[in-house]
């Protein structure tokens, strides 16, 4: 029978329409919901899809009636209609687009009317109340339909409508309800529903065998548990104030729906289990549906205000609800609060769980809220310590340690005690007996030779305050001995409080050393005639010793060292460097004054020592507390440090911990290095979110995972991440240059060569890809001109990945210009596969040669 | 310790506002903040990197300047203060340059009004900065925090500025240096260890919100809605076409999209096709995607592009789009762009046989001007030596299981004596121009294309004496070298009718 027939071939057209609307829409997630518009306006102004509005009204009617004759056969009856029971997308839009068809009907309701049979009449007659539909559902652009529908469906046995579909079957009508008054048509749209009750009819008239043939339309489910409820909740009065708080719901997910859509759409397949949740997801859609896909915000957000108007913040029992402090409402309990009497800096994207809910609801919930590590508060209540004034405890820690770990306090210095008494002797003799003592410090970077330095220095100023002057150097700084020596006449002079005139008539290099040598000497000189009596000793640390080594003729080291090997004066050189082979870099007259004193500072030895340094970072023992300036009186001071080493104590015993721990070791031993790592979690401790363990393992897996919440303080280990951010030109001619090393033997490049080799490359690959007819329209096989390639290599040059092989060489000179300067490669062709996911072609220009 | 001395991060709402200018950075504003504001974890250095245009600069000024506007506002709290100056190195030509400039900013933003101090080396630097942040007394949580963007790019900076910039803040307690950089080599500061954030660049969803931000006007006949649509799925479009594949860099898709937007949405104003259609729309500019001048902009050929991008094509390929849709339309080839200025037009032929001539020399071994240009033997030259040549190296494809050969022409111009070009030039002369016989031994004229082509340094004189221009440039001993491409060289050759690939040995 044709009716039939041209109707497959109808839903057939369409559903061979519709991938074409997928690959359009290349943010997929929209494309449902696109595609639906689209086959509203589709019959109306779009030509190409040839489907009339009359043809299709015709031939749904014929299909009806089609449908109606051949109940019995059954199977064949529901070819089209009855899909498998399953989730899939491609099922819904068949189901989509049989139900667009059938609303295109309202348009043409002339024909549908004229041709609806009695059956059809009389299947209408027992569902009047649709058009005085309440108005907070009508507010939320519920179809009147639906009730209908919905209240059809539940009746039905057996028929659970998958929730999207519905909400997606009810848009239509309701975008159309917005122009058009209800009643009229109401015939027409409700053609499924009595479609549906019709064959519900008949399904209940001969249960047995055809309980399937229902399922047609509505693509129902086997689950009806929670089905039942939900219907009639849309149709009833009473449930008016849940569906409205389910609305609300809606406030912290308004900047959602623009993004994940479709993602939703999934999501409300997969929630299906939790009548709550289904709901919700069924009225967000019903939202969006209602006011079109741009009118949506603009709805959610009046609507939230009227909501908002009889909704008052449980802590503050206002009802204003502005930008920036918006009442946000708990999908768990519907508490309502204002974000700044909560603390909550930002709406969170998806569900937002108050604090309440999240302790005990997390098995009520099931395990979807888990996954959603975005909202802070999900993981961050934890047990919190019962401790008298525990937040300020907690900022003081936090203060201290902060400080500890960036540098700001010194930590105390372990493991070296050898060093620390030999150091402090030597510098005591100076300041005490007046000898002149020179040493040098040597460490490598980080092992704790200025906080040797500075804590001798601390504790000789607590023991012999006024006797003495400290000069600092710093190789760094102080690049030539005219610089250092000004910095020391400065630095002493200002110690000394010698007038300034003083220090600003010594211009020239000679005066300076005249006048210093002068003032070290002299009162020494004067001193040995009074004997006990000693001068304020000066020492000099001289921080990176080995580039005072470099300056010409070592004139400074020669001097101050004669002075204290002379006894000119009590100074005392210590030098800091962490060049072990320093000694040699001296001059004969300078090492043969200095008095090969050493102290060598070396790194942890074993792991639990480097985790003692480590651990002041993390906690301050009892014996700081007053010199870090804790009150130890403050109540709950006890209490609150057992807590937080406890606290430690379980944090050294976690797996990423001491992983974390055990990998600065074996690389650096830097103890700094760790402690860097420890700012940010220490940073993000909260008083309701006090468990270093939990902050610590959310950004330890933060730094590997995709949510990136956190940034990791490290730096880089190679120049290989830059690899990540470069286009997949560059990477061809960086690629193609690489290639060229190996292929061509060459150890330098340039840019003609890279091109070269970049366009034979590529002309192969288009050659094979033509050939297997994968040639594509993309940009994978596009060859681009010789100038993007310029850009490229120059982008790479820039980048610090092509070095210049001869700084002064041949082409540097303006020569040839881009073509012919020579570059060396910084990265190896078997460097660049591993460094960054690479798309097919370049991949296998890095693995054949 | 007083209520100062607490720990406090830096208030939500700024960093919430700041994040939602600066969309898809929002870690790295945190963290930013957290370890400059001076309650919260101020650190000594910090270091910024990250490649080009991924928002290190303004996201660091605009954190400083929110957390320092911020400050003022709870300052009778008896909170700390926080101030900042940013130096761009790029823009300091000297080592003086920058630390006056640096003694400059920082006075201006601590109200410094004493005399302009002069700088010259760190050590003076140091000082000047001493005597402004550690001698003058300050609260005791104040924070200075001293930006270096671009401290990679500084010119000549010798080997210890970078940790002598990095000791300021040993020296000066109060004071927390920033850097910002490319890609920072390890260890750079030589201290310890420093922090580092790191600023990825944007993924395609980034970009597409980034670009999101910014939507067009809406065109005549649509809403903004449609618009902003339509926009976002049309710089999506544009990353995979153009950015991915050649110039990830934001600048530089935005220009591309702007100017694609207007050449794409044509059909929409024409009414050809509705908004929606995107994918129409798509195929229909398809030929716009394909123009490599959307990342070469340049300023010669704005106004000749204006004139190429063909509307009248716009509806012949979109009056069948379902051939078009099936892909049974071929791309249209690009058209090549002669962005070379002509020479041919330009030189006169003794010029340009002399620069194919100084080309040969440059590129030819001169072992084999022998077999090049002798009629010794043959009563004829033999173009292209008799040798295996094959410019295009695929004749030789057997032997690139070892080695490949490297063609000659692309290793660049190598020095030639003037006496062996003029060789060339006086055995190619005739052949190459029949005309110019009567011309034959004019030594003048030669001498004066030499010059010419020296002053437009097509010809560049190389060798000890070659910059100080002392030397006689008609002395035949002097060493030269040709200052011209392949491209060039076969388009002068061509306009006199040479192919001047037969006479390259490799």
């Amino acid at each position: 029978m044709s009716g039939r027939k041209s109707n497959t071939a109808t839903a057939g057209r369409k559903r061979a329409r519709s991938p074409n609307d997928i690959e359009e829409d290349s943010p997929a997630p929209i494309s449902v919901k696109k595609q639906r518009v689209k086959g509203a306006a589709a019959a109306a102004d779009e030509p190409s899809s040839s489907t009339s509005p009359l043809v299709n009204g015709g031939l749904s009617l014929g299909r009806r009636s089609s449908a109606r004759a051949h109940k019995p056969a059954g199977k064949s009856v529901t070819s089209i209609y009855d899909v498998p029971d399953s989730d899939s997308e491609e099922k819904d839009e068949i189901g989509d687009a049989a139900v667009s068809v059938s609303h295109v009907l309202p348009q043409n309701g002339v024909v549908s009317e004229s041709a609806s049979s009695p059956v059809i009449e009389e299947e209408l007659e027992p569902e009047p109340e649709p058009e005085p539909q309440p108005q907070p559902v009508k507010r939320r652009g519920r179809p009147p339909k639906n009730a209908q529908a919905a209240a059809g469906g539940q009746e039905g046995a057996s028929t659970q409508t998958k929730p999207p579909d519905k909400a997606l079957a009810r848009r239509k009508p309701s975008v159309r309800n917005a122009a058009q008054p209800a009643p009229p048509k109401l015939d027409a749209p409700s053609a499924k529903a009595t479609k549906t009750r019709r064959r519900r009819d008949s399904a209940e008239s001969q249960e047995a065998d055809h309980e399937e043939v229902p399922k047609g339309i509505l693509s129902p489910s086997k689950r009806d548990s929670g089905r039942r409820r939900k219907s009639v909740a849309f149709s009833g009065a009473p449930h008016d104030d849940e569906a409205e708080i389910t609305f609300e719901d809606l406030v912290p997910k308004v900047k959602k729906a623009g993004k994940a859509r479709g993602a939703r759409a999934q999501k409300a397949q997969e929630v299906l289990g939790a009548p709550e949740d289904d709901e919700e997801e069924v009225e967000e859609e019903q939202v969006e549906a209602a006011s079109g896909e741009q009118g949506e915000e603009e709805e959610e957000e009046e609507d939230g205000s009227d909501d908002d108007d009889d909704e008052v913040c449980a802590i503050c029992s206002k009802p204003d609800s502005k930008r920036g402090n918006q009442i946000v409402f708990c999908d768990s309990c519907d508490t309502a609060v204002h974000q700044k009497c909560y603390g909550l800096a930002v709406i969170p994207k998806g569900d937002w769980i108050c604090r309440d809910c999240v302790q005990g609801g997390a098995e009520v919930n099931g395990g979807a809220l888990t996954h959603e590590k975005g909202s802070v508060t999900v993981a961050a209540e934890q047990q919190r310590p019962d401790i008298p004034n525990f937040d300020q405890h907690l900022r003081l820690a936090q203060r201290v340690l902060l400080d500890r770990c960036t540098g700001r306090r010194r930590i105390k210095l372990r493991g070296q005690q050898e060093a620390y008494d030999k150091t402090l002797q030597l510098v005591e003799q100076t300041i005490v007996a007046g000898e002149g003592n020179s040493m040098l410090v040597i460490g490598g970077r980080g092992c704790g030779k200025t906080t040797l330095i500075e804590s001798v220095v601390t504790e000789m100023s607590r023991l012999h305050k006024n006797q003495f002057h400290v000069v600092r150097l710093s190789g760094f700084i102080h690049t030539d001995d005219k610089l250092a020596l000004r910095e020391i006449w400065r630095q002493l002079g200002k110690e000394m409080e010698v007038e300034d005139e003083v220090v600003s008539k010594t211009n020239n290099y000679a005066d300076t050393l005249a006048s210093l040598l002068a003032l070290l000497s002299h009162p020494s000189e004067l001193e040995q005639t009074q004997d006990g009596v000693t001068s304020k000793s000066v020492i000099f640390v001289m921080d990176e010793f080995d580039l005072f080594a470099t300056h010409a003729r070592q004139t400074l080291l020669y001097n101050l060292f004669d002075i204290a090997q002379a006894k000119k004066a009590p100074i005392a050189v210590l030098g800091l460097t962490t060049r072990i082979d320093v000694v040699e870099s001296l001059e004969k007259r300078v090492k043969s004054r200095f008095s090969h004193r050493y102290v060598y500072l070396s790194l942890p030895k074993s792991p639990p020592a480097y985790w003692d340094i480590c651990r002041q970072g993390l906690s301050v023992d009892d014996e700081d507390m007053v010199a870090e300036g804790i009150d130890a009186m403050l109540e709950g001071h006890s209490q609150f440090w057992e807590w937080w080493n406890g606290e430690l104590e379980a944090l050294h015993k976690t797996r990423g911990f001491l992983d974390s721990l055990d990998s600065h070791f074996y690389s650096t031993k830097s103890v700094s290095a760790f402690l860097t790592t420890c700012i940010l979690p220490l940073a993000g401790l909260r008083p309701t979110a006090p468990s270093l363990r939990v902050v610590w393992s959310s950004s330890a897996s933060a730094a590997g995972g995709a949510q990136q919440k956190q940034v990791s303080l490290e730096p880089a280990d190679s120049k290989l991440h830059l690899l990540e951010s470069l286009s997949d030109l560059d990477l061809s001619m960086l690629i193609a240059a690489a290639r060229l090393d190996i292929v061509a033997h060459t150890d330098t490049v340039n840019f003609a060569m890279a091109y070269d080799e970049y366009t034979s490359l590529m002309g192969r690959q288009r050659a094979q890809s033509a050939s297997s007819g994968l040639l594509a329209l993309g940009g994978g096989t596009r060859v681009w001109g010789r100038g993007i390639g310029g850009i490229a290599w120059e982008r790479l040059v820039a980048l610090g990945l092509l070095v210049a092989a001869a700084p002064g060489g041949r082409g540097s000179s303006g020569l040839g210009g881009l073509d012919a300067k020579m570059w060396k490669l910084d990265v190896a062709l078997e460097e660049i596969a591993g460094a960054v996911k690479l798309n097919a072609v370049l991949a296998r220009w890095c693995r054949e040669i | 310790m007083g209520y100062n001395g607490l720990f406090q991060l830096p208030d939500e709402l700024v960093l919430t506002t700041l994040a939602q200018a600066f969309p898809s950075r929002e870690p790295q504003i945190r963290a930013l903040a957290t370890l400059v504001h001076p309650s919260a974890a101020p650190c000594r250095n910090l270091v910024l990197y990250g490649t080009k245009s991924t928002g290190k600069s303004a996201i660091t000024a605009a954190v400083l300047a929110a957390l320092e506007n911020d400050d003022i506002d709870i300052d009778d709290n008896g909170s700390p203060g926080l101030k900042f100056a940013i130096v761009n190195c790029v823009e300091c030509i000297t080592g003086r340059h920058l630390f006056e400039t640096v003694v400059g900013k920082v006075a201006r933003a601590l109200r410094w009004d004493g005399a302009p101090l002069k700088c010259e080396t760190v050590s003076q630097l140091t000082v000047a900065l001493s005597k402004m942040l550690k001698y003058t007394p300050r609260p005791d949580n104040f924070r200075f925090v001293l930006v270096f963007d671009g401290i990679d790019r500084q010119r000549e900076a010798p080997p210890t500025l970078l940790p002598a910039l990095a000791r300021l803040s040993e020296i000066i307690p109060n004071i927390t240096t920033v850097f910002i950089a490319t890609s920072p080599p390890a260890g750079f500061l030589h201290t310890p260890f420093v922090s580092h954030i790191h600023f990825p660049n944007y993924t395609k969803p980034e970009f597409v919100a980034i670009l999101g931000a910014s939507p067009p006007t809406p065109l005549p006949n649509t809403t903004q809605a449609e618009t902003t649509e339509l926009w976002a799925r049309f710089t999506a479009a544009v990353h995979d076409a153009l950015a991915r594949a050649a110039s990830r860099i934001l600048p530089s898709l935005r220009h591309a999209c702007q100017a694609l937007w207007p050449r794409f949405t044509a059909p929409i104003l024409a009414g050809t096709h509705a908004p929606r259609e995107f994918s129409k729309l798509l195929v229909a500019a398809r030929v716009h995607f394909r123009d490599e001048r959307l990342l070469d902009p340049g300023i010669v050929s704005a106004a000749r592009r204006l004139q190429t991008p063909p509307p009248t094509q716009t509806p012949t390929t979109t009056t069948d789009p379902s051939t078009l849709t099936n892909g049974t339309v071929l791309p249209k080839p690009p058209q090549p762009t002669s962005s070379a200025p002509d020479l041919a037009a330009l030189l006169p032929t003794t010029a340009r046989l002399l620069l194919l001539a100084a080309y040969l020399a440059s590129h030819n071994p001169a072992r084999h001007d022998l077999t090049l240009f002798s009629t010794h033997h043959h009563g004829r030259r033999r173009r292209r030596g008799g040798l295996s040549v094959g410019v295009s190296g695929r004749s030789n494809a057997g032997r690139r299981s070892k080695h490949r050969k490297i063609a000659r022409k692309l290793l660049g111009a190598h020095a030639f004596i003037l006496e062996r070009m003029l060789a060339i030039f006086a055995s190619v002369r005739r052949e190459w121009d029949p005309s110019g016989d009567e011309q034959q031994g004019m030594d003048s004229d030669t001498g004066m294309a030499i010059a010419t082509l020296a002053s437009l340094r097509l010809l560049v004189r190389v060798g000890g004496a070659g910059g100080a221009g002392n030397s006689d440039p008609m002395d035949r001993g002097g060493k030269w070298r040709v200052n011209v491409g392949w491209e060039v060289v076969r388009g002068l050759g061509r306009s006199i009718g040479v192919e001047i690939e037969e006479w390259l040995v490799e």
